[in-house]
């Protein structure tokens, strides 16, 4: 089955002052179930957007887009069918984490919602899973370091076991050593839970190590698609 | 190092308030002159609290202090808080981390960009718009006069970081400090502003304190470096020879970068144990 399927997909902002601008030119995009799939092109090119789309976050669009085949409608995800199957890192993790809820308190809402049980032990693998130690659940957002907001971000995504995890920028915040923590995680979940990625990065190395394929956005439409042998040598070294 | 650093800093400690024991950060001695210097390390390891000590901007519930803290003639660590005021922004800037947060959501990208030269000079009203203008399309801000209007929501998250770093050298600082300035760029963007940033280093004099997640990209610019650990700096050399280090931490940091040879294969990890080892 097909992951992601996008045929047409266009899409737009506008604003009060510059009226309307196209962020997305009928986009096409097919990801294959299983496939770890990447995004790249310059800043505002409109990869952000995509992936909000595919959450279900921006509403404001055209064309055909299903996931694991199910229909989207602008107006109506099927949030029933999707919930906890699609799962989004944000580029920017303050926008994933609610400034006045601790660490805790932010992982264990999820699991409380979907009757997960044994709720506590689950947060506590889920912060080991990202190398955090678990006094960090006593944390507010502003009280700990880029790279820690980063991990309990990706935490909360992978607590509910998605299928399709959507990516924005997800190590661009974290040292390298960290960095090759998470990216191993991800790509053992990945094996163990059949997961399917889509990836955002403008770290040509983290692509190259990552993705099956790639598609090279440019200014809102797909330029180019990348197979496994170009990535091998993408970005040089 | 020159004989007179920019920014000469002894002996810097930032504690909780609330737990006088072990410090989050040092004590750490260093010196900024003029160029770049780099400040990598692990996540959590204090680099953005050193960032904020710099410039007295640590949150309420953390305090910092130092022996000394030096910047051209200019002894920082007694100054009060109106003091501050009139060096931080105009002669130490600071770009914050998560750019989106740090800007104000009610204010258009051209309020505050005006609003942090406003604070510090005073110029015509359309004078100040051109130096508005020049700044974005400075660091690279397309279609400037329109982007004027946006809110920092309507922006990507490469716009959002040419925002904070367009009102960080709107007044042309003497430090310039960029806490993951380019983190959310391509490589075209990238190096523009860097080269940007190393320009105004070059002309104006301008010191410049990096810190980085991007090892190449640090070892390229930087002609020092700083390497922290938890709290601690546990290396330091030139930027050139980074890839050379000796320090466990610095060479696993160098060693575990993905790239198209890796693919398939688990990332080298750091064991901690080998910097316990190593300093004992
Ligand atoms: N809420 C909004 N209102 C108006 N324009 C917007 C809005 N959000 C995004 N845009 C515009 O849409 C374009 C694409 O934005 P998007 O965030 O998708 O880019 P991106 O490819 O993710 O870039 P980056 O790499 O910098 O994060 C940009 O030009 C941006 O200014
Ligand atoms: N307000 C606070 N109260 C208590 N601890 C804090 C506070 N802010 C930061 N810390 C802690 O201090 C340590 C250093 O944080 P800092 O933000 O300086 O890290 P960093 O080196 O910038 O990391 P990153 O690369 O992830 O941004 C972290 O362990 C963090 O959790
Ligand atoms: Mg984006
Ligand atoms: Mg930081």
């Amino acid at each position: 089955m097909m992951a992601i399927d996008c045929k047409a997909l266009s899409a737009d902002f506008s604003t009060r002052r510059s009226g309307t601008t196209a962020v997305l030119k009928s986009v096409q995009l097919r990801v294959m179930t299983g496939e770890t799939f990447g995004l790249i092109g310059p800043s505002g090119c409109g990869k952000s957007t995509l992936l909000r789309i595919l959450a279900g976050l921006h509403t404001r669009w055209r064309g055909e887009v299903s996931i694991f085949g199910q229909t989207l409608q602008p107006d109506n995800y099927p949030r029933n069918a999707l919930l906890s199957t699609v799962q989004m890192v944000f580029q920017d993790p303050y926008a994933s984490l609610h400034p006045r809820h601790s660490v805790g308190r932010a992982l264990l809402e999820p699991l409380k919602v979907n009757n997960i049980p044994e709720p506590a032990r689950r947060l506590r693998q889920a912060l080991d899973d990202v190398g955090l130690p678990p006094s960090i659940e006593q944390r507010y957002p502003h009280q700990m370091s880029g790279g820690q907001r980063q991990r309990v971000a990706i935490a909360r995504a992978l607590l509910l076991r998605p299928s399709l995890l959507l990516l924005d920028e997800p190590t661009s915040a974290l040292d390298v050593s960290v960095q090759a923590e998470i990216l191993n995680l991800l790509n053992q979940l990945k094996a163990r839970y059949n997961m399917t990625m889509l990836l955002v990065s403008h770290d040509a190395g983290v692509i190259a190590h990552m993705c099956d394929r790639a598609a090279v956005m440019q200014d809102g439409a797909m330029a180019q698609l990348l197979l496994r042998e170009q990535l091998a040598i993408y970005g040089g070294t | 190092m020159a004989e007179h650093p920019l920014l000469h800093v002894q002996q810097l400690e930032v504690r909780r308030r609330d737990n006088r024991e072990a410090p989050l950060v040092g004590p750490f001695s260093f010196d900024i002159g003029s160029g770049a210097t780099g400040l990598v390390g692990e996540s959590g390891s204090g680099k953005s609290l050193t960032a904020r000590a710099l410039l007295n901007l640590l949150p309420p519930n953390l305090q910092a202090h130092s022996r000394q803290m030096r910047f051209g003639d200019r002894e920082l660590s007694t100054l009060n808080n109106r003091e501050w005021q009139a060096v931080r922004g105009a002669e130490i800037a600071l770009v914050m981390q998560d750019p989106r947060h740090a800007l104000n959501p009610r204010l258009t990208v051209g309020e505050q960009i005006d609003e942090a030269l406003r604070l510090h000079v005073r110029m015509r009203t359309t004078q100040r718009l051109d130096r508005v203008l020049q700044v974005m399309d400075e660091v690279g801000l397309p279609q400037s006069r329109q982007l004027l209007k946006h809110y920092p929501h309507q922006l990507s998250g490469g716009m959002g970081q040419r925002v904070m770093l367009a009102i960080a050298l709107v007044n042309r600082p003497r430090l310039l400090i960029a806490d993951e300035p380019t983190s959310a760029l391509d490589t075209g963007l990238r190096n523009q502003v860097l080269d940007l940033m190393m320009q105004l280093a070059d002309t104006h004099g301008m010191g410049l304190l990096l810190i980085s997640h991007n090892l190449p990209l640090v070892a390229r610019y930087c002609k020092q470096v700083l390497v922290m650990y938890r709290g601690q700096c546990v290396d330091r050399c030139a930027g050139n020879a980074l890839d050379q280090a000796t320090s466990p931490y610095t060479q696993a940091l160098w060693n575990c970068r993905p790239s198209g040879h890796t693919f398939g294969h688990p990332l080298p990890v750091f064991d901690p144990e080998s910097i316990e080892a190593n300093a004992s």
